[in-house]
């Protein structure tokens, strides 16, 4: 993807579900790298509740290790180079089915506040699922720098 | 994972304020998230008065010191005797020369610290073996410590901790025995440390030990260097000193030995069949010769995972089963309409499934439509192979599904319940195990076969719903059950009695979910058209007190290619073990339809209930009961049998740390059973005591063997298998019974304790240096793990501790072994959400519980490197602060007040 498009998915993404504020915002690193990449997904993270993890280090890594009920693969994020991209884990939490997911559809950074939008699927009604119980999540890799806190916010409730 | 971040000062794991306060715990707002669909409306069965709920696990070898200044405030008399431990543990301790008040925190009420001079411990060392002590300070300040080691009434070894050494150990140079270990305070400030051995890193679990194989005298298996037609292949067989006696696959025959070759060695036919054996080997033409093994009878039962993990087998009655239905569902077509079949790129499927799935495969059964499609082939196409999703991991849900129902007994992994049953894969789920009514409506149209030809399959399970009612459906699946297709499905996970299709077709069994009591899941539905249960799991309870939670373990892949067993839970995991006991039925009695079938059903032959004469009464929650297989294979045969002799419990599990003896019960089975008579017991290897069993000439219907365990013939840490074998004779043939039995010597599992936790939920955004601490509730070990719950705040004044408000939070727990009022300091155990040194926010919503959260405790804490420069040290971290005592609430710690 070019960095133009890029840009321009960014604005997009902000202004449709972030909201006012976007005019100063920034939606890329000084070199020009994105804030933001998706590099892993699982319906069974073992993140029972919603909410979200920031993984600083190849350690942080590790430690997930432990985590019980945990199915995603961690090879991609051990591969993150710590020094310049941290890792966020987006959770759901435990969900009834599969169908549901959680997808990284964007980035920016406003006042030193890095703002994740995600893409979240669930299953339209009436949809057929399978019925084993999930916990589905996103590893994001970050730009390690240039924010202070993360905010996840969700873009659409895309069915 | 814990031991390997351990050794780590947790005086030393800071992290900069900035880091640890915005970054690590940044305000995340997901309120949305938390609302995001799933669950049903129905709440009659839901777990209203909770908000937050699970389980907090201790880490192996984890004791406590039982006088710790915590445990001191409600029993103010230290103990005056030495403390027993086992050989390999790490122990927090507390010892002070007197007693005390902390200084004062600001808005903190101050707290006090009792007189505990001193501790002993009791422990069996080994020659060589060293006992370290780490050293920790209290807000009041650091002092010596002198750590000794004695035997015999003699000191052979003792250090003390200075400021320039805080890790100090002593070591046995007196022999292998008894030492007592004694931590002394040596100054005026209260202390804590920790205590530990060091872990023999050699020791591993060993394998289970499995009797050999026998063979068949006389035959062998010999695989042919060519691939000759069978008259040149017979030709070339009778030169070989051998006769052909079937052809088991091109190249591959079982050969019998002539005659002169059995009778003129003189020797035993089973050394005379092994000489000829190896001669076979030198004959040209012969790749290989090997013994034609008589694999024993074989069930689940024999399988590795089978006492360890799948209790959902036992809690079915399977062994019976097993023994009532020999046939394992052979001859029988289970069709597993879902997502597929993980495949490797070897071309075999999971290869604890491999030798059951059909083969050829037919033609067309993949009918995953485009829309859903991620198999790089989209639209429907001949190949149902499971290609996971199309972004990251997938457990592979369909080969799960078909682990339950027919993995294979082969001695690895786990079996399914109708071993010898055929799979049928059907893919109807595509991405992220989603799919289209259209896609099921076409494969239910193909199972059902061409009008003049046979169904495809003798069952269909479908671990799959959330459809509505549609007609087409409903259609399809009454005219394939009208040419003899039974169809199992899924009742649905979103704890309502709405009903969610396939499985509330007419039709159509359909099946909630049981815990591992048998009790309905938390996230089952129910509903009047349930029609039975079946263990689904429930990761949130430990219903059969096995410390684990109930989850469903069965064959998938992880990692992409790494084929392995794990447990999830659904009524997914539930409706397999319907459609494996059919295909036992089905196995035993081939001309049982679903009209058969259903009216085992209502009367209570397929589950536990005992009705007697009356009608069985059915549940919403449960339908006509919990899936019997033992009754359902009963039910199947033709002719029942009256002397079939089962044990309870089927298998034997006895330690050190557990029950050293068991009594197994031994019964005819059914409500009418013929005297049987016993035969013969078998002698158990030197670490088990068979200490009475019946002899070899009773009879009756039912007897008794107690069995103990000799742990002087175990290894530590390792664990034994054997199999007591009970032959006797019945009115029909003579039998023999096995009872497995798995020996351990220290399982400390039960034994763990960290002392008193203190569960917080805190606010994610510190102030003044400390997080704000919005919820609490203390919890005690019990059976080596922590159970705690918050409850959802009622509003009602006075606020409960443990009542909580929706928002966002940090969850923590550890214990206060120097009473100062904050927990997960140096030297105290410390767990935090979902793991040690990683804080997840978590999102609280009205009317949305959480449940079966999990996490672990530990002394230990992340370690330090050079590639975490910013996550580690934590300077300013004190600790967690307890909630001030409130005098209305009834859940508070017992405060020492000055």
């Amino acid at each position: 993807m070019t960095q133009s498009i890029r840009k321009a998915i960014s604005v997009a993404v902000c202004a449709s579900a972030l909201g006012a504020g976007c005019a100063v915002s920034q939606t890329e690193t000084q070199s020009g790298a994105p804030l933001a990449r998706q590099i892993a997904q699982s319906a069974h993270c073992g993140l029972v509740a919603p909410g979200h993890i920031h993984l600083a280090s190849a350690d942080d890594v590790d430690r997930l290790d432990a985590l019980p009920g945990r199915m995603l693969p961690l090879a991609s994020l051990r591969s993150v180079q710590f020094s310049r991209e941290h890792v966020v884990l987006a959770a759901l939490g435990q969900k009834p089915t599969g169908g549901f997911s959680i997808t990284l559809a964007g980035a920016k950074i406003i006042d030193d506040e890095l703002v994740l939008a995600v893409d979240i699927r669930e299953p339209a009604p009436g949809m057929m699922v399978s019925q084993a119980l999930t916990t589905p999540c996103a590893a994001i890799a970050v730009t390690a720098s240039g924010w202070d806190d993360i905010r996840i916010a969700p873009v659409e409730n895309n069915r | 994972m814990l031991e390997a971040v351990a050794e780590m000062s947790a005086m030393d794991i800071m992290l900069t304020p900035k880091t640890l306060f915005k970054k690590a715990a940044s305000a995340a707002t997901f309120l949305m998230l938390a609302g995001c669909g799933g669950g049903g409306s129905d709440s009659d069965l839901q777990s209203v008065n909770v908000a937050l709920s699970g389980f907090i696990d201790i880490e192996t070898g984890t004791r406590v010191d039982a006088d710790n200044a915590d445990a001191l405030t409600l029993n103010s008399t230290p103990r005056s005797t030495a403390q027993s431990l086992p050989q390999e543990y790490v122990l927090a301790g507390y010892v002070s020369a007197s007693d005390g008040v902390y200084p004062s925190i600001p808005d903190f009420p101050s707290f006090a610290y009792a007189a505990d001079p001193s501790d002993e411990f009791s422990m069996s060392l080994r020659t060589g073996q060293s006992v370290e002590l780490q050293a920790f300070g209290t807000r009041e300040g650091a002092s010596a410590l002198r750590l000794s080691l004695s035997q015999g009434g003699g000191e052979v070894d003792s250090a003390t901790t200075n400021s320039s050494a805080s890790q100090i150990s002593v070591t046995n140079a007196g022999g292998d025995g008894t030492s007592t270990v004694r931590v002394e305070s040596q100054g005026p400030t209260p202390m804590l440390y920790v205590l530990s051995t060091a872990v023999n890193a050699s020791r591993q679990a060993r394998s289970f030990d499995w009797p050999a194989h026998e063979f068949v005298e006389g035959e062998a298996i010999v695989v042919l260097e060519a691939s000759p037609d069978p008259a040149s292949a017979q030709t070339m067989m009778a030169q070989a000193n051998m006769a052909a006696a079937q052809e088991l696959a091109p190249g591959l025959w079982r050969v019998k030995a002539p005659v002169q070759a059995m009778a003129a060695s003189g020797q035993s036919a089973q050394v005379a069949t092994l000489d000829w054996i190896r001669s076979l080997k030198h004959q040209p033409g012969i790749e290989s010769a090997t013994p034609n093994y008589r694999m024993q009878t074989m069930t689940p039962v024999d399988e590795p995972l089978y006492g360890a993990q799948q209790w959902h087998y036992g809690l079915l009655n399977g062994p019976t089963a097993w023994q009532l239905a020999p046939n394992a569902g052979s001859n029988v077509t289970v069709a597993v309409m879902d997502t597929g079949l993980y495949r490797a790129s070897s071309g075999n499927w999971h290869q604890d499934i491999n030798a059951n799935v059909i083969s050829p495969l037919p033609p067309g059964t993949d009918f995953v439509s485009e829309q859903f499609d991620n198999d790089g082939q989209p639209g429907r196409d001949n190949n149902p192979a499971d290609p996971g999703n199309s972004v990251g991991g997938s457990v592979y849900h369909g080969t799960h599904v078909a682990g339950t129902v027919a993995a294979v007994v082969n001695g690895s992994g786990g079996g399914g319940v109708a071993f010898e049953s055929t799979l049928l894969p059907v893919r109807v789920l595509g991405d992220g195990g989603s799919g289209s009514s259209a896609d099921l409506l076409a494969a239910l149209q193909w199972v059902s076969g061409p009008p003049s030809g046979q169904p495809r399959a003798d069952i269909v399970n479908l671990s799959l719903g959330g459809l509505p009612f549609i007609q087409s459906l409903q259609n399809a699946i009454s005219n394939a059950t009208n040419r003899g297709v039974i169809f199992v499905a899924a009742a649905g996970n979103s704890s309502t009695s709405t009903e969610s299709y396939p499985a509330a077709f007419a039709d159509v069994f359909a099946v909630s979910a049981a815990d591992g009591a048998g009790e309905l899941a938390s996230y089952s539905n129910f509903g009047t058209w349930v029609d039975l249960a079946a263990p689904g799991g429930d990761a949130s309870r430990d219903g059969n007190g096995d410390g684990r939670g109930d989850v469903v373990v069965s064959t998938s892949v992880i990692n992409g290619t790494e084929e392995t067993y794990i447990g999830l839970q659904g009524t997914s995991m539930a409706a397999p073990h319907v459609s494996g006991v059919l295909a036992l039925m089905k196995g035993e009695n081939a001309a049982l339809d679903y009209e058969d079938i259903n009216g085992f059903l209502m009367a209570g032959d397929l589950t536990v209930a005992d009705c007697g004469s009356q009608n069985c009464p059915r549940t919403d929650q449960l339908g006509w009961g919990l899936l019997d297989a033992s009754k359902a294979a009963s039910a199947a045969q033709a002719t029942p049998i009256r002397d079939l002799l089962t044990a309870t419990p089927a298998v034997v599990s006895l330690s050190s740390e557990g029950a050293r003896t068991a009594n197994v019960a031994l019964e005819v089975y059914g409500d009418n059973p013929s005297t049987v008579t016993i035969r013969s017991v078998s002698e158990p290897p030197d670490w088990l005591s068979i200490d009475s069993a019946p002899a070899s000439t009773d009879s009756g219907t039912s007897f008794d063997i107690s069995v103990s365990l000799n742990l002087a013939a175990l290894e530590p840490g390792v664990s034994e298998r054997t199999t007591i074998e009970v032959e006797y004779q019945g009115d029909s043939q003579t039998r023999t019974l096995e009872i497995p039995v798995v020996g351990q010597q220290v399982t400390d599992q039960q034994a763990r304790d960290a002392g008193r936790h203190f569960v917080l939920l805190v606010s994610p955004e510190p102030e003044g240096g400390f997080f704000s601490t919005e919820a609490q509730t203390n919890v005690v070990a019990e059976n080596g793990q922590y159970r705690f719950v918050f409850e959802p705040d009622d509003g009602v004044p006075p606020k409960e501790l443990n009542e909580v408000s929706p928002g966002n939070y940090i969850l923590v727990a550890g214990s206060d072994l120097d009473n100062d009022g904050l927990i997960c300091h140096g030297g105290e155990a410390c767990a935090e959400y979902p793991v040690a040194g990683l804080r997840q926010e978590i999102t609280l919503s009205a009317g949305n519980p959480i449940e079966g959260i999990r996490m672990t405790t530990s002394y230990s804490r992340p370690s330090i490197s050079a590639a975490s420069p910013e996550q580690l040290p934590r300077p300013d971290f004190q600790g967690y602060q307890l909630l001030s005592p409130n005098p209305d609430a009834t859940n508070v710690k017992a405060l020492s007040q000055p």
